[in-house]
């Protein structure tokens, strides 16, 4: 899943870069509040990480237009602005969830776990899907009741396609999920990627559609 | 009611100037009685005396040898003063009469006398008034001598009773006013009690005003206390201003040192689970750097903390030239090589104050100057003395920004598009509290090459010898 952080300490958004990447996660950092609105145009963002205190102008000005144009993508405040009536405005502008800064981090994880599970409108972490079990707490991955170890970008790949059973993902898609913005594009690294869940799970269970995308089938012949 | 209020000191006063003035009235109206009554009954004396020896001239005894004739007077001395006039008029004469003796003497030998003249005195034979003391008491006399029939009338009257006819005059004076006090004070109370009333309103508006409640008095009052309200008004909103601006100051520090409180966490943690030695050094590295910019914080804080509570500084005349330059060599090498420094100085200029202080705030301007200069750009510095032997120190930069001049000094502001420099905004905020320690001003203006002039102002130390 992408995360658009929206963060002008560099030093904090490098840390946390590092963090959500660890999390599975991919983020995508923006120093400004006019980068973060046209970054979020792109519906491709899971969540939404926004500190309040941004060089150009209030960040609660984004959440409302955000919300005024139809996104609903979760918004998390994370900042150091700790007075109620802060808190309040920021919740009452359609931010769906406010933490003060200093954060664990385990708690930032969680939080961002349960704003997904929330917009995905499932009552836990656990993935069932074609006999797949996917954790998306602890990355526990089960396939046919035998563990199954993922690396970070195939866990990545895989609750992408398990969020989005039978629905062709394409493959710029699934590139910006692995890579991020600058990240290296080898043309072939998805593919590996694939080739790999495919093997250690089930051959028939990730389809190619040639010149779309790949997708995951929940009714596939063994 | 306390005793130290004016409600009590009014009524009091009120009070006390209102008996003393009903008193001295009553004391005078009693002493005008008293001479009125020495006035009627003296002439009643001289009346009386005259009557008498008409009497015996027109109509001389007959029985020279005989006793004196005595002449009865009524004897109802005793009826109380509770009667009318009418009452007191009685068929066979007043009780006064009674108060009122007689004498007649012809050739040396009593022919008439009063029935109650038994006590009478000793009467002087020399025509006119006399105050003759007998047996304790004064009486007041009135001889009276016809030398055709060698006739002397003596007529007599005892002073108590002009005394107690006095007395009764000014009880009559003084019964009013005893009878008037009470109501009177009490109607004193009520309208004191009125007139106070707005002052009691306002206490209690006072006495409701909680920290979060500061809202201004709007009161009707009367024209006296109008100042005050506006004086309490005016006091609120400073201490509103001042508790606005500690507000900010905790929410500024408390998210200025969040902050870099997060990424020591944030790091911290990433460190503990790294397994690349790129994360290990890039949280290595951020740690270090957050850890520098806490320890500047936390200094420069403490600077301000330790400023607002010195009121007084060590104060020596100073040269400024020296002071400048000592000022510019403690800039760092990067932010010395960054501008171009045109100086244009008079170095006849002295100072008042601490040099450690004001070299703290030289070196911070400074500083700002170049650090919000563009690279490559001029930063000068011009010291001059105005008529009015203030020194003035101006320091320009170019291009640096549309800063929110009115908010420069602020604790903790800085400008948002300067947020990713390094600093914390706490330096001229540092700077315009010695400044003010040394008796001078600051302002700011926005100058032609989208620079800031900041002007430093101090009044002038004399020149030595």
């Amino acid at each position: 899943m992408r995360i658009l952080l929206v963060e002008d300490d560099e030093l904090l958004a490098k840390g946390m870069i590092t963090r959500l990447k660890r999390m599975g996660y991919q983020p995508e950092l923006c120093t400004t509040g006019k980068q973060a609105l046209l970054a979020a145009e792109d519906s491709g963002f899971g969540l939404m990480i926004l500190d309040l205190g941004l060089p150009d102008g209030f960040a609660l000005d984004i959440i409302r237009q955000l919300r005024h144009s139809g996104v609903i993508m979760p918004i998390l405040v994370l900042t150091a602005q700790s007075q109620l009536d802060t808190k309040l405005t920021a919740l009452n502008s359609g931010a769906d969830d406010y933490l003060v800064k200093p954060i664990d981090v385990l708690e930032l994880e969680a939080r961002i776990r349960v704003l997904c599970r929330r917009q995905q409108q499932r009552t836990d972490d656990n993935l069932h899907l074609a006999g797949i079990s996917l954790n998306l707490q602890n990355h526990h991955c089960q396939f046919q009741q035998q563990d199954v170890s993922l690396t970070r970008r195939e866990f990545m790949l895989l609750k992408e396609f398990m969020l989005k059973p039978d629905r062709i993902l394409s493959r710029q898609q699934l590139e910006e999920l692995s890579y991020g913005w600058d990240g290296d594009n080898e043309s072939n690294a998805i593919e590996v990627h694939i080739h790999n869940l495919r093997k250690k799970l089930s051959a028939n269970l990730i389809k190619t559609v040639r010149g779309v995308g790949y997708m995951l089938v929940t009714q596939y012949g063994i | 009611m306390a005793f130290n209020s004016i409600k009590f000191y009014l009524l009091l006063g009120i009070n006390l100037l209102m008996l003393g003035t009903l008193s001295l009235n009553a004391w005078v109206a009693y002493h005008d009685a008293l001479h009125e009554l020495d006035e009627i009954y003296d002439a009643e004396l001289a009346r009386s005396a005259k009557l008498i020896s008409l009497l015996l001239s027109s109509n001389p005894l007959r029985q020279i040898n005989a006793e004196p004739l005595v002449i009865a007077v009524p004897h109802i001395t005793e009826m109380g003063e509770t009667l009318s006039a009418q009452q007191e008029r009685l068929l066979d004469g007043h009780k006064y009469e009674g108060k009122i003796a007689f004498q007649a003497q012809q050739g040396g030998k009593l022919v008439m006398l009063s029935e109650n003249a038994l006590q009478f005195p000793t009467p002087k034979r020399q025509a006119g008034y006399h105050e003759i003391t007998e047996h304790g008491t004064l009486w007041i006399t009135f001889s009276y001598f016809v030398p055709e029939q060698d006739l002397w009338i003596f007529t007599a009257q005892r002073e108590d009773i002009r005394k107690e006819l006095g007395a009764h005059i000014a009880q009559a004076q003084v019964r009013p006013i005893l009878f008037m006090m009470l109501p009177l004070s009490l109607l004193i109370y009520l309208v004191i009690k009125l007139v106070l009333r707005p002052l009691q309103l306002l206490q209690q508006q006072v006495a409701n005003k909680t920290p979060e409640q500061l809202h201004e008095i709007k009161l009707v009052l009367p024209l006296e206390l109008q100042p005050v309200q506006s004086a309490i008004n005016s006091m609120l909103q400073r201490i509103r201003r001042y508790l606005q601006q500690e507000k900010r100051f905790i929410a500024d520090a408390s998210h200025e040192l969040r902050t870099p409180l997060s990424i020591l966490q944030l790091h911290a943690q990433n460190l503990s689970s790294a397994t690349d030695p790129l994360e290990v050094a890039e949280a290595v590295d951020a740690i270090t750097e957050s850890s520098k910019r806490m320890s500047h914080l936390v200094n420069q804080l403490l600077s301000v903390a330790r400023l607002e509570h010195l009121q007084q500084i060590d104060c020596e005349a100073l040269p400024l030239t020296p002071l400048l330059h000592q000022s510019l060599s403690q800039l760092p090498i990067k932010l010395l090589d960054k501008v171009h420094w045109q100086l244009e100085l008079d170095d006849s200029c002295q100072v008042y104050g601490d040099s450690t202080l004001l070299q703290s705030v030289l070196r911070n301007v400074l500083d700002n100057a170049a650090k919000y200069s563009p690279a490559d750009g001029t930063v000068s510095i011009q010291t001059q003395r105005d008529s009015n032997h203030n020194i003035m120190v101006r320091i320009s930069n170019g291009g640096s920004t549309n800063a929110d001049i009115n908010r420069l000094g602020d604790r903790f502001y800085r400008h948002q598009q300067h947020q990713q420099t390094e600093g914390v905004g706490l330096g001229l905020s540092i700077v315009k509290h010695i400044v003010e320690l040394h008796h001078g001003s600051i302002s700011f203006t926005a100058n032609h090459q989208h620079g800031l002039d900041v002007l430093i102002q101090f009044p002038e130390a004399a020149a030595k010898g």
